[in-house]
């Protein structure tokens, strides 16, 4: 990777304000998903401020085909000022690139139009990660920041750094390990899966991630060290400051936020109930909040509709486990009102776990998988309780012990930090953008 | 055909040709002696892949259906006639023919086929390839040793269309087989990849590349080589050739790269090369060989020169013409008097490789520059080609009636597989050749010695037959540092046919060189570079 580029003198674009183009995969209120949101946080903490203007361009693919206006590559959203739709299009799922000429020709002219002082990229997918190329030598000046969400950029697994062989975490990718996980693939091509990515990440002056852990995996990856930090994920206070009640004097009821897929680790929980049942424990319940279960494996689904079905069979007193569905974030103080307890059993890394977060806005300890973003956030017996990730019966005694130590509950929940806000993510991203940018240092000052 | 019907009852439409046409790596697995035949993979591992079911197999087998269908125009024999039969009789109007048979000939050899058209014309050819026939040998209670099947190539332009009919004449000593003659029309390249297809399966008695070169020796490589030549040189003059990027008169050198059956070689290049400080004084021109690519060759192409400022020229060609035709047509369109031959599967190591590329010209004697390689690297390190040298196998087929004894030229790289900083194989030296995968040549010196050889088929040898050309014209090889690497085999498909014109290509490779390369260049070390 290259040394950071020296600066020209940032065009004179604005009088003020300091120009910084937000560029995400999906629109959240499209696609929902954990890097969409956040990068629309950011948007909307960066509005909030009079020294920035910042501008939203996010890429949605053919699911929304009423939005693809005829010929157009890049239009607006919904009337909304300084907002973009990115019409992606001939993506090419393995390289990550476009291969519609006309859409790199639309994103040129939309860079030169906007003329960022900073250009913030979230994420690649639909976008291709060769723009950063194309972003760097249409705006030789500008800041590029790339913020990593999860590990696409190393791992062609989806990104999470499972193993395909036997599931379990991986802690660094080769052409043979990847070969591997992908036998379909020469190790060659892994070699120059690497050598694309590390082509275009090249252009970039400053890569950020959620989880500090993260930082590790991709320094050891290629990522030079001085060129990547850490910034928290931000939200704003769904609950508004306030901490709910406990759901239950047993503090007994634990729920799961999020997707019904593999490596959020659903599946855990539920062979977790099941072996409390067969031990005859039974004075609990989960309630089970997401969707998606669609994306999941078919192995998955067929357990969760197995496990669900045989559930709704049961007299209602004798069910443990209640599908809620999905949910909006209106809806999150509602359903975390149900709870005492979080359970957050991903079985990949997890790079920073948003829910964990809303957890703790509404006063509910989390009990998570001991790896990755999970463990970074959550001290296990002080304000959280962590189990061995994957591991049903390390989380079955877990939910015992929460059901059955008198104040612990009050313990861990009284110990619970403040999350992250928005506010200090984006200053968190402030600092990152001033850091060799003529025009955004001037904020400082 | 050579084939073997499977016994098992599940894998009744087992057919070993259409089973090898529609998975090539089936060959090479068994070349390579990880299976005994197709029929053993089948078994070991094609059956539980299903692979019978595969849309590929199923096309190979009509094809092969299609050629067998024709095939039984067998005649009756009667006692003291000679067994024969056509398989197919291929023509390529105004190209040449082919015809697939088999015939008995024990005692009364095949000496020359002739066709006795409808229209009175004739023409006749001894330019007859023999192989072993399997379903022949079964069905005349075969006698070991001698090989029925044939295979002939007739050099005539045939009018079948409007004069259809006509026979098919085996000459035998002095007696006369009559065939009627059903030709089935097929493109010119159709028919070159039927018959180098057949030449990658035929079998024979005895060693295999021994018994290959005997019958490439007959007559009927020589003709293969014409008409290949003479096709080749067709498809170039379909050549159509598009710009994008910059534009520029004149370019520090060009990079040329032959391309065939695979698209992502060309952004990644572009991608890669680019990365260096100073590639933009480099002109980059891609011969295409595969014609499927052309749209999404047009698409990348408008991409990489937006995406990387790079000047990219583009030659579609309308067929296959072969690696060596097709380089030396992208030369023609070079901006500059310096061209690097470069696979498609050839990356930079670092940035630094034009200004290392340019620093080499600058420092270096004219002489040690006309024409030079790299040391390439395997990706997981190990060096890949540090030059190449020559062996001379001594071939040897056992026949009931002796031996045989044939050499054959075979083509090693240094230091394959090698740590990569052996003192061997680093900095500047003088070697017998270097791999095609990357030459730089100055331009002046590559036409001068007329380019590739343009006889060879599909690709192999020329890049060692044109160093030895430049070694014989006075000018000596050399290899400099300019690390790269080379995924070898993956930047482009292998097909069948592609192993037949591998058999014809070592057969003229060793006609050309083997009395140079046992004077001077034999070996790792060999005298003309040592001495």
């Amino acid at each position: 990777m290259k040394a950071p580029r020296g600066k020209a003198s940032v065009p004179p674009v604005a009088a003020a304000k300091t120009k910084i183009l937000l560029i995400s995969l999906f629109h959240p209120e499209l696609v929902r998903g954990g890097a969409q949101q956040i990068a629309y946080e950011l948007f909307e903490g960066l509005q909030a401020r009079d020294d920035v203007e910042p501008v939203f361009l996010a890429s949605i693919d053919n699911k929304f085909p009423a939005l693809y206006k005829s010929g157009a590559k890049i239009t607006g959203f919904d009337g909304r000022p300084n907002e973009f739709l990115f019409l992606s299009r001939d993506y090419d799922y393995w390289w990550h690139k476009t291969s519609s000429p006309p859409h790199l020709e639309a994103l040129e002219e939309f860079l030169l139009q906007i003329a960022p002082d900073v250009v913030h990229v979230h994420h690649f997918l639909t976008l291709g990660i060769d723009v950063l190329t194309l972003i760097r030598r249409v705006l030789p000046a500008c800041r590029l920041v790339f913020t990593f969400h999860e590990f696409l950029g190393i791992c062609a697994a989806d990104g999470h750094m499972v193993r395909k062989t036997d599931r379990s975490l991986c802690d660094h990718a080769s052409q043979v390990r990847c070969h591997q996980c992908f036998p379909e693939r020469s190790p060659e091509q892994f070699l120059m899966r690497k050598m694309w990515f590390s082509r275009h990440f090249e252009n970039v002056d400053a890569f950020t991630c959620p989880g500090k852990f993260m930082v590790e995996h991709f320094t050891r990856w290629g990522i030079p060290r001085d060129k990547i930090s850490h910034v928290t994920n931000g939200q704003r206070d769904y609950a508004v400051g306030g901490r709910l009640p406990p759901a239950s004097p047993g503090r007994n009821r634990f729920g799961f936020f999020g997707q019904y897929v593999d490596v959020k680790g659903v599946q855990i929980i539920l062979r977790a109930v099941a072996l409390l049942r067969a031990e005859g424990f039974t004075d609990f319940a989960v309630e089970l909040n997401g969707d998606n279960l669609r994306y999941a494996s078919e192995t998955v689904r067929h357990e969760f509709e197995t496990f669900l079905a045989a559930e709704a069979a049961l007299a209602v007193q004798d069910r443990i486990v209640v599908n809620r569905g999905s949910y909006q974030v209106a809806q999150l103080a509602g359903r975390m009102a149900c709870v005492d307890w979080c359970i957050v059993p991903s079985i990949w890394w997890e790079s920073f776990g948003l829910v964990i977060s809303e957890a703790w806005m509404f006063g509910r300890p989390v009990i998570c998988s001991n790896v990755g973003g999970m463990a970074e956030r959550n001290r296990h017996d002080v304000f959280a309780l962590q189990f061995q990730m994957g591991d049903p019966r390390a989380l079955a005694e877990t939910i015992r012990r929460a059901c059955s130590e008198e104040g612990l509950w009050d313990r861990l929940a009284a110990a619970l930090p403040t999350p992250p806000t928005r506010d200090t993510m984006v200053e968190g991203y402030l600092e990152v953008y001033r850091d060799g940018s003529t025009e955004a240092k001037r904020l400082v000052s | 055909m050579n084939e073997i019907s499977c016994t098992i009852e599940a894998a009744s439409d087992f057919i070993e040709a259409a089973y090898l046409a529609a998975f090539p790596k089936v060959g090479e697995a068994i070349r390579s002696g990880q299976f005994k035949s197709a029929l053993d993979h089948y078994m070991r591992k094609g059956a539980a892949e299903a692979r019978l079911a595969e849309p590929r197999y199923q096309k190979a087998l009509a094809a092969h259906q299609s050629i067998r269908s024709i095939s039984s125009q067998t005649s009756p024999v009667q006692p003291g006639q000679i067994a024969s039969g056509i398989d197919v009789f291929l023509v390529a109007t105004d190209e040449f023919c082919c015809v697939i048979g088999w015939v008995d000939d024990r005692g009364r050899p095949l000496e020359a086929i002739s066709l006795q058209l409808a229209d009175g014309g004739c023409v006749r050819s001894t330019q007859i390839a023999r192989c072993r026939r399997a379903d022949a040998e079964a069905a005349i209670g075969f006698s070991f040793g001698h090989l029925l099947g044939f295979w002939a190539l007739i050099p005539a332009a045939l009018d079948m269309a409007s004069a259809p009919g006509g026979l098919i004449v085996l000459h035998c000593g002095d007696t006369e087989i009559t065939h009627p003659a059903s030709p089935k029309l097929t493109p010119a390249v159709t028919l070159r990849d039927t018959i180098f297809e057949y030449c990658a399966n035929a079998t024979y008695f005895g060693s295999p590349a021994v018994e290959a070169f005997i019958q490439m020796g007959s007559g009927v490589g020589e003709g293969l080589l014409r008409q290949n030549k003479a096709m080749s040189a067709a498809i170039c003059a379909g050549a159509y050739v598009e710009r994008h990027g910059p534009a520029r008169s004149i370019f520090a050198a060009s990079i040329v790269v032959c391309l065939y059956g695979r698209l992502e070689y060309f952004f990644l290049q572009a991608a890669f090369f680019s990365a260096a400080a100073g590639a933009r004084d480099y002109e980059f021109i891609y011969v295409c060989n595969s014609p499927e690519l052309t749209e999404g060759l047009q698409r990348e192409a408008r991409i990489a020169a937006r995406q990387y400022g790079l000047s990219i020229t583009l030659i579609f060609l309308p067929n296959n013409a072969g690696f060596g035709a097709a380089n030396n047509v992208a030369v023609g369109q070079a901006r500059s008097d310096r061209v690097l031959i470069v696979n498609p599967d050839v990356f930079p190591r670092n940035t630094q490789w034009a200004q290392c590329h340019a620093d080499i010209l600058a420092s270096l004697p004219a002489d040690q520059t006309m024409l030079f390689g790299a040391p390439l690297f395997y990706d997981d390190g190990s060096l890949m080609h540090g030059g190449m040298f020559f062996e001379i196998d001594s071939g040897l087929s056992v026949k009931p009636s002796g031996f045989i004894h044939q050499d054959l030229l075979r083509v090693e790289h240094y230091g394959k597989g090698a740590p990569p900083d052996l003192p061997a194989y680093q900095g500047s030296g003088r070697v017998p050749a270097v791999t095609g995968a990357f030459i730089s040549a100055d331009r002046g010196w590559f036409e001068r010695l007329g380019g590739f050889s343009e006889e060879y088929v599909f690709g192999h040898y020329e890049d060692a037959d044109l160093c030895l050309k430049s070694w014989q014209a006075g000018q000596p090889v050399w290899r400099h540092d300019i690390p790269m690497w080379h995924l070898e085999g993956k930047g482009s498909v292998r097909r069948a046919p592609h192993e037949g014109g591998s058999i014809v290509n070592r057969w003229h490779f060793t006609s050309t060189w083997l009395d140079v390369v046992a004077a001077d260049f034999c070996g790792p070390a060999p005298a003309r570079i040592y001495s």
